[in-house]
């Protein structure tokens, strides 16, 4: 009998445009906790989401099978009677429930199988005491979840996954919310699972858990697995580089216009909130592009919304900008002064799916750049003309709905509401992401040509690459800080990746 | 909190003190206004009065114990007041104009309300509609069916059928105020004691984590406004009673005061959290206030005024709770 447990043979994901995931073969054997590495946008959830059954694979493509049994699962609970746990980044508890009801939620225990299905609340809190038991933990079955702290939710979820019984037990970054201790107690965990018997898929991005958890690797680059090995044949290093590759994209040579004796247009000191954000401080001069590089959950978009005024969380810390102190910052005080944000989340936060590509550019416009009190057909026509010639996007008319338009162009004319409205300072939130490569280059482009027409701009990325090849100076930020400051000349895609890895180490 | 249905929680005090404060405060609420009608309102303590009370309390009471699972499982039904009409004024037409034996009627009238309930919920579990406008539409058709099929008269109907209801009373009760105990206690216990009864509170508290959990959340959605609509059903029956008719023009504004006493009680309009206790809670304060206002001779649209400034410092009150336990909590 062969030992292996879990195979994935010739899977592909194509979401539209887009091959996520392309001819993945992967195997998994008994007891083997194999780290899946890759960076964002690589392809790891994807088939974390393809082997937990939220997600089929593309119907031409092969199969998962489990031990040897082609399987193909409809819903995450089919897998998971398959014996696959997830535990996942966003959270499955429902807060208003129990512990002990979150742990068996979906097959709470009946005292007798026929009839109105009584909850037999001991059966309920013995199954929740033994899971967490095996985890070590020690919280009150009784207690709301929504009460406890992010770290407790974290291992709630584990236990959660436990319950089952899992045959095979997939991790997606189940360190991320916890402490250093909290941390050596969960790889000490997988590490009696494995013993146990039972195989472990650990997705991670903390290249010094690897070595001390996992038995191999697997690297998945553009939807490809390109490596798979075990761990210790690799240094942490190797891995990095392995993981980050080479730059990919042409490097065009781009005009710097930045030097470090322009005027400081922008300069935050000590930015702070309660958890996420820990003393920021930075400057950006005119004419710059200023990158700022860091995993998810690091306090980027944080930073760009405690500045722009839409932060919900109580925000110390002093902003100045065109040398005045802004204390009451507001998103309508923050674009009259010429500062403009593009969401990460261009879906809900960034577009008016149901108006028109010509709407959506001028509807900042209005009151600002065109002060007419009533809305001026002509003079808007024109402003929206200037734009969507300007950004090249791709429209049959003003008036087509910008829902209808691909990401890229949709990205356009989230930058183009900003130009249209005037303003001197643009603060992009991963403008790139989900967006195909040549509407990329024509961002990267349009990035540069503000810069020398005197518009200066903070971009986020989780690319190092494009970092690398906008940005006059890139912020690496982590857990919250500014861990280095690197010059665009030596921000290199592995420079970059290097010092982001160290800040999580 | 008074009413929590474990009682081994052990959360940290702070917790502990702001929780009981929301249980309390209502039921404090409600025993001050208790004392001060009884100071100030001529015959408001006497037995007659008060079960009084109890009766029209059960009027919206029943209903407002299944609104508690719909609001709980993030849903909302404003149609139960006309469903109550369409019951009554069904049970006319059945009874007296099609000659169907009374008990026969009673059961096509469950049949009808209960159907209806499950229709509700249909609709948002298999197509998505939200229940707040699809209840909105049958708000409208179940009340113009039911004036259509009377032609908006009352239908009398003998009051000798209905049993012990003729009197109204059965050892000294009023027969709608023991459905309400009784509807009180199936409710709750069904809520807290049941697999089927929690998972409720899963499917409102976190819908992606309940399917992801294997948790049958359409079957969820229908039969909690199934259960809402047979208690439409029971309600109107016991209204035709007393009033000994088929009335198609009953059961006005009936929705608000059984959502009104859910949000009173503390049931939380995002769903996942709430429970049948505190809707009790919540209809005999909103039944004691009324029948109060009535024996001070409050002006009826002055009524009107002070219940629905009642509701939303209640809804204030819970929003501010909220937001005070999230910033506790990060």
């Amino acid at each position: 009998m062969s030992n292996v447990i879990l195979k994935v043979r010739n899977v592909s994901k194509t979401y539209g445009p887009i091959r996520a995931l392309v001819d993945v073969d992967f195997q998994l054997e008994r007891g083997e906790v194999r780290a899946l590495l890759g960076k964002n946008g690589a392809g790891k959830s994807t088939l974390v989401n393809l082997i937990s059954g939220s997600e089929q694979p593309d119907s031409d493509s092969g199969g998962i099978f489990v031990n040897d049994v082609k399987e193909v699962w409809s819903t995450p609970m089919a897998a998971r009677l398959a014996g696959i746990a997830v535990v996942r980044q966003e959270f499955s508890l429902v807060s208003g429930l129990s512990v002990a009801e979150n742990i068996s939620l979906g097959m709470w225990p009946k005292k007798n199988s026929k009839g109105i299905g009584v909850i037999d609340r001991e059966k309920m809190n013995s199954i929740a005491a033994k899971t967490l038991s095996l985890i070590d933990q020690d919280i009150p079955l009784s207690a709301e979840v929504g009460d406890l702290s992010l770290a407790q939710r974290q291992l709630i979820e584990i236990a959660k996954a436990l319950a089952i019984n899992p045959k095979i037990l997939i991790l997606d970054e189940p360190t991320s919310a916890l402490n250093l201790n909290e941390v050596n107690n969960l790889l000490d965990l997988v590490r009696r699972l494995s013993a146990s018997g039972i195989s472990v898929i650990y997705v991670s991005h903390r290249m010094q858990e690897i070595p001390r958890v996992a038995d191999t690797l697997s690297v998945l680059r553009d939807g490809k697995i390109i490596e798979t090995n075990l761990v210790s044949n690799f240094s942490i290093d190797q891995v990095a580089r392995l993981v980050a590759g080479e730059s990919n994209l042409e490097r065009t040579q781009i005009e710097k216009t930045y030097n470090s004796t322009n005027e400081v247009v922008l300069s935050v000191r000590n930015l702070k909130n309660e958890r996420t954000l820990r003393g920021i401080s930075f400057e950006l001069h005119d004419r710059e592009v200023l990158g700022i590089a860091g995993l998810l959950g690091s306090g980027r978009t944080e930073i760009l919304e405690a500045i722009f005024g839409t932060s919900k969380e109580k925000i110390d810390g002093e902003v100045v900008i065109f040398n005045k102190k802004q204390r009451k910052r507001t998103s309508r005080s923050m674009l009259t002064l010429g500062i403009g944000l593009t969401p990460e989340d261009r879906r809900d936060l960034g577009i008016f799916p149901l108006l028109g590509v010509g709407e959506n550019i001028v509807i900042s416009a209005r009151g600002r750049s065109i002060k007419e009190k009533y809305l001026r057909k002509k003079l808007e026509n024109n402003l929206i003309d200037r734009f969507i010639h300007r950004l090249q996007i791709a429209t049959s008319s003003q008036s087509q709905l910008i829902s209808s338009l691909s990401g890229g162009n949709q990205q356009k004319a989230v930058i183009g509401r900003l130009l249209a409205a005037d303003m001197k300072i643009l603060l992009l939130d991963e403008p790139t992401r989900g967006i195909d490569i040549s509407s990329k280059i024509q961002i990267y482009n349009l990035i540069r040509d503000l810069a020398r027409d005197g518009v200066s701009c903070i971009f986020i990325s989780s690319e190092f690459e494009e970092l690398s090849q906008v940005c006059d100076r890139v912020l690496v930020l982590s857990n919250g800080e500014i861990i280095e400051t690197i010059s665009g000349l030596e921000a290199t895609p592995e420079r970059l990746f290097a010092s982001t890895m160290r800040g999580v180490l | 909190m008074p009413y929590r249905n474990d009682p081994k929680v052990q959360l940290s005090s702070s917790f502990k003190i702001m929780k009981e404060w929301d249980g309390l405060g209502l039921f404090g609420s409600l025993i001050l206004l208790f004392i001060i009608l009884s100071v100030t309102a001529p015959n408001f303590l006497s037995s007659e009065n008060l079960l009084n009370v109890l009766q029209q309390a059960a009027f919206f009471g029943i209903i407002a114990f299944a609104m508690t699972l719909v609001i709980v499982a993030g849903e909302i039904d404003v149609s139960v007041g006309s469903s109550v009409a369409l019951s009554s004024a069904l049970l006319g037409v059945l009874v007296v104009n099609l000659h169907f034996p009374f008990w026969l009627g009673c059961i096509g009238v469950m049949v009808y309300s209960t159907t209806v309930g499950a229709f509700a919920g249909w609709m948002r579990a298999r197509f998505d509609v939200p229940s707040f406008i699809s209840t909105l539409a049958l708000y409208l058709s179940l009340r113009g069916v039911a004036k259509l099929i009377t032609n908006t008269f009352a239908i009398p109907l003998n009051a000798t059928q209905f049993f012990y209801w003729k009197s109204g009373k059965l050892f000294g009760f009023p027969v709608a105020a023991i459905y309400m105990v009784l509807a009180f206690f199936a409710i709750s216990a069904f809520s807290t004691k049941t697999v089927f009864g929690r998972t409720i509170f899963a499917v409102g508290g976190n819908a992606k984590a309940a399917v992801i959990s294997g948790i049958n959340v359409k079957s969820v959605r229908i039969f909690v406004f199934a259960l809402t609509g047979a208690m439409a059903g029971i309600t109107g029956l016991l209204q035709s009673a007393q009033l000994s008719s088929g009335n198609p023009s009953i059961g006005v504004g009936l929705e608000f005061d059984a959502i009104s006493a859910v949000i009173i009680g503390g049931t939380s309009l995002m769903g996942g959290k709430g429970s049948v206790f505190g809707t009790l809670l919540g209809v005999l304060l909103i039944a004691v206030l009324s029948n109060g206002m009535v024996l001070l001779g409050v002006n009826p649209y002055a009524q009107d005024v002070v219940r629905g400034g009642i509701v939303l410092g209640a809804v204030l009150i819970s929003v501010l709770r909220r937001n005070r336990m999230k910033r506790k909590v990060s």
